[in-house]
């Protein structure tokens, strides 16, 4: 690895030394041409957006679309630059700086698409290539806040459809838990969950000059696990960071609790909701006398019992915790350990070896102890007990899905 | 000096030095001005000019708009297996208010925005009143002061969270002088976390922070951050709830050497002080996070090089960052024409990096993926190909994955056509996992005018199993759906309607069937025009759904019905 990490600085280093007139890696470019370098539409980077690109009004500082960048010509001298905002039909004269940084400003309105174009004229009356700043920029007739529904509702369903690309097409290059590891994690949802209903009210939406929306949200969802086949529900608050791109927003980040890619929440995740870091089960809301619950996820498989059952070897769930005693079991398949007085934080990576299989038996809970889970698949999980009272029960959760590190 | 002592003693050196030095690039700034030509060369083809950015802000009238949302739905939830269903019975409301408004005054732009949400929809929300947006912004254009909430992306690893609280920002962009941004204010994921009682208790993060970006030449541009984030420890919702103490000091930059090649770097240390539970003795978490990317783009090549080193004990309570990772990524899309394209991604990364847990555990996830446009010569037929393969190894585990996936999307007799196909094996060693999957699924989409109507039926059908080779079992999914979204565009009327199936069957327990319908209907009502006045638009929508799940035993099964009314307006 220390190798790589040479390689890469040195690489910086190299390429930094060169500086503008290295351009030995472009293979056969013209270096006589004029050219526009560097555009940006206020804060966002010509080329790290598609073609086209969605932006709300909300998101433009005074209303105003800026665009900047520079003009080159290694063998003569910038003349002027020039901007079409309608498709070559009319051309305005952009702002020229000595060293052949430019800008151009607008105010456009809602509901319009704009075709940029971008030239730059040498004094000799040579011309930039035009057709390769071509941006097509629609602002939307819609709010910030209906574009971010539109944008989760459009994820939900192609996660219904279990179509990835789709799916995926929401999702920033930039995506700080990893564009690939989140690929993955979606299609591991795919293979373990269906029927997904989520529903969601908005708790606030904040954006700021560079066209990021940071959203918190409340969730009612429901999904059949296919593993069991039980569906399940559950509800909570969780954030997104979103930024723009070319059909409206993309996400940027996700926090737990997670709603895309609930199979590996470490790998996804890039943060909490700290107003979601505890469960609480209330079991006085009805006849239930205990809850199963299943990893990853805090996604509750609820089995109403018309009387407590002293043992039950039949819980859909991976353990179960009996709301009137305290008693924790598990299914079959599943083992658990009792770590003693700790944090969740603390325990890096379940044990290997030590674990005792609760099916057809109970142990009773202790508060802030931490029991860590040995599951089905090379998966383990842990939780750990914030508080015991009749009849509710309050715990934190974490789970990995691929062998013992959390 | 304890530990501690020591720890935040260090901690306010750096926040000292790091101000200094802000302070200092700051007061720089204007040396790095770019000069502005006042005329521009004349240029034959040149048409009309425009310099709207030079110009002063205007007085304006306060311009106020409103936008509200009434929802009135009817929840029937049947069956045995009611209490799994996640709506509420009977009848429940929201209504959600947005006010904004802005305006200039004296060379001052203002902004304003209130958004207020009722509902008793308690699965969506334990309280019926929440305050869901308070913002207010001034400006005078290069000094501007936000107050409520507050949204300030320092960097991934700095700040990347709203706050609830305020920011203050100077930019002129006329002398392109240094970007600061300060802000302060609270983590808070809702208003009625300052004012609600304990059911939306929520422990009390301050974050304190200033950043400081100077474009020093338009091919580069350097940050700076410092953040701060404190818990107030007796704000724990629990007594063995942690608390932090958490500095971030971050610099990044973006530099472009030559046409076409980008590089980005962010440098980031975090001091933490972590209290696992109250009355416990703090522990440190100290740790540094870098990221550097590498962009070439020339003609048909577009090439990303990462890598990024998370420490194990780097924290950032509001910014993003996997910690305890290693990573390197490549990736290289290449256009061979304009009818084909190529696609290599890989990506290797590792935990463990002081080798503390019990075993290192790394990914390797390569990829490669191709795209025929005009495939045998048709129009519209355009197939993706890819291959994933992911390995995970580390602590006697091994999982080796392989995922093929192929999409083909075409046009036939005027019917647009999407196919995809998805095989999947996934195995781990020992015998923990051992299981092929198939996937297959299509989809044909029209759109006809009759008359007024212009519709849009769409089929969907697809089948799904999985077999498991150390149980010997196999699950399947069969699904089918039908859509017809009728629209008058004349009335101003859309919708959509959807029917279909989807069947589990599961191996050794109970089968699912779930059948759904989903009708909606929306209407650009111009009589709303005539009720409101100033009334902007205005829409009128009726929802109904019904999603029946049946299960072997009928202990489980549950039907859900809804019928919703409502109407958006925008003023």
């Amino acid at each position: 690895m220390k190798k790589i990490t040479a390689l890469l600085f040195i690489s910086i280093i190299a390429l930094s030394a060169a500086s503008a007139s290295a351009k030995w890696w472009i293979f056969g470019k013209s270096q006589d041409a004029v050219r526009v370098e560097h555009l940006f539409l206020n804060r966002l980077a010509f080329d790290e957006t598609g073609t086209k690109l969605t932006v709300y009004k909300e998101t433009l500082p005074e209303g105003m679309i800026n665009i900047k960048g520079k003009a080159a010509a290694d063998k003569s001298k910038i003349g002027a630059v020039q901007v079409s905002v309608d498709g070559k039909e009319k051309w305005e004269k952009a702002k020229l700086s000595d060293n052949g940084a430019f800008e151009y400003g607008f105010k456009p309105q809602t509901g319009t698409t704009y075709k940029i174009y971008v030239k730059a004229i040498d004094t000799t009356g040579k011309p930039s290539d035009v057709d390769s700043t071509y941006k097509e920029v629609t602002i939307a007739e819609t709010t910030v806040k209906d574009g971010v529904k539109e944008a989760l509702d459009s994820m939900v369903e192609a996660y219904k459809e279990e179509s990835i690309s789709r799916f995926m097409a929401f999702v920033s290059e930039d995506f700080t838990g990893d564009k690939t590891v989140l690929d993955r994690a979606v299609r591991t949802d795919f293979q373990a969950y269906d029927n997904l209903e989520f529903r969601f009210n908005f708790n606030n939406v904040s954006v700021n000059e560079k066209g990021m929306i940071a959203v918190s949200l409340n969730y009612s969802r429901m999904m059949t696990s296919i593993s069991t086949g039980k569906t399940n529900k559950d509800t909570g608050t969780t954030e997104f960071v979103f930024i723009l791109g070319e059909n409206g927003p993309l996400i940027y980040s996700m926090k737990t609790p997670l709603i895309f890619g609930i199979s590996d929440p470490s790998g996804v995740a890039t943060g909490s909701t700290q107003a979601n870091i505890v469960m609480t089960y209330d079991y006085s809301s009805s006849a239930k006398y205990f809850e199963s619950f299943s990893f990853p996820d805090e996604l509750v498989t609820k089995e109403p019992w018309a009387s407590p059952p002293t043992i039950n070897p039949n819980i859909s769930g991976e353990f179960a915790i009996y709301g009137d005693s305290h008693h924790l079991t598990t299914r079959a398949d599943v083992s658990y350990q009792d770590m003693g007085v700790m944090t969740l934080d603390e325990l890096a990576a379940a044990p290997a070896a030590g674990y005792t299989c609760l099916y057809n038996t109970s142990i009773l809970m202790a508060e802030n102890h931490v029991y860590a889970f040995k599951l089905a698949g090379g998966a383990y999980g842990a939780i750990e007990i914030k508080s015991l009272e009749i009849p509710k029960t309050t715990l934190r959760y974490k789970y990995s899905p691929n062998g013992r590190n959390f | 000096m304890t530990k501690g002592k020591m720890h935040y003693a260090r901690a306010a050196r750096m926040n000292k030095a790091l101000l200094s030095f802000l302070f200092f690039l700051t007061a720089a700034g204007g040396a790095f001005a770019l000069p502005v030509k006042t005329e521009a060369a004349a240029a034959p083809q040149i048409t009309a000019a425009a310099d709207t950015t030079t110009t002063a802000i205007a007085d304006k009238k306060l311009e106020l708009h409103a936008n509200n949302e009434l929802d009135l739905t009817y929840n029937m939830i049947g069956g045995q297996g009611a209490s799994q269903s996640s709506l509420q019975k009977g009848w429940v409301y929201s209504d959600a208010l947005n006010l904004s408004g802005n305006g200039a005054f004296k060379g001052y732009e203002y902004r304003m925005n209130l958004g207020v949400r009722y509902t008793n929809d308690q699965q969506l929300d334990i309280k019926k009143v929440l305050l869901t947006n308070l913002q207010g912004r001034i400006s005078d254009g290069n000094n501007t002061l936000n107050v409520g909430d507050t949204f300030e992306s320092f960097s991934q690893y700095s700040l990347n969270s709203a706050l609830k609280g305020a920011s203050y920002k100077y930019y002129d962009a006329q002398k392109d002088s240094p970007e600061l941004t300060v802000v302060y204010g609270l983590a808070y994921p809702r208003w009625d976390n300052f004012y609600g009682d304990s059911e939306v208790k929520a422990l009390k993060r301050t974050a304190t922070g200033a950043r400081l970006k100077q474009t020093l030449s338009p091919d580069f541009w350097l940050g700076m951050s410092a953040l701060n984030v404190t818990d107030d420890a007796h704000s724990r919702l629990f007594d063995t709830d942690p608390v932090y103490e958490n500095s971030v000091y971050s610099m990044d930059f973006e530099f472009r050497p030559a046409a076409g090649l980008t590089v980005r770097n962010e440098t980031a240390a975090g001091f933490a002080s972590m209290t696992p539970q109250k009355g416990a003795a703090a522990a440190k978490a100290d740790g540094s996070a870098q990221q550097t990317e590498l962009i070439m783009e020339q003609g048909k090549n577009r090439v990303n090089l990462e890598y990024e080193r998370v420490s194990p004990y780097f924290l950032t309570l509001l910014g993003s960052a996997s910690t305890d990772r290693e990573k390197v990524k490549g990736k290289w899309k290449y256009k061979y024409d304009r009818d084909i394209s190529f696609n290599f991604a890989m990506l290797w990364f590792h935990d463990d990096l002081n080798r503390q847990k019990a075993y290192q555990s790394s990914s390797y996830k390569p990829e490669i993926g191709v795209t025929l446009a005009k495939l045998f010569n048709r129009q519209y037929g355009t197939a993706d190909l890819a291959y994933k393969f992911d390995r995970v190894y580390g602590g006697g585990s091994s999982t080796v994955n392989h995922l093929i996936n192929a999409n083909y999307r075409d046009r036939f007799f005027g019917l647009d056509s999407d196919t995809n196909a998805g095989y999947s094996i996934y195995r781990t060693n020992a015998k923990v996992r051992d299981e092929q999957e198939l996937l297959v699924n299509t989809s044909l989409r029209d759109r006809r005018t009759m008359g007024m109507f212009v519709f849009k039926p769409a089929l969907y059908l697809g089948v799904w199993t999985d077999k498991n080779e150390l149980s010997n079992s196999r699950d399947k999914i069969y699904e089918y759906s039908v859509a017809l979204d009728p629209e008058i565009p004349s009335q101003k009327i859309t919708s959509t309607f959807k029917a279909g199936q989807k069947r589990l069957l599961k191996a050794g327990a109970d089968d699912l069937t779930r059948t759904f319908l989903n009708c909606n209907i929306f209407y650009k009502a111009p009589f709303l025009n005539k009720l409101f006045a100033n009334l902007n638009q205005g829409v009128l929508y009726f929802k109904a759904r019904v999603n029946d799940l049946s299960y072997t035993a009928a202990s489980k099964s549950f039907t859900e019905t809804s019928l919703s009314t409502g109407v958006n307006v925008e003023f």
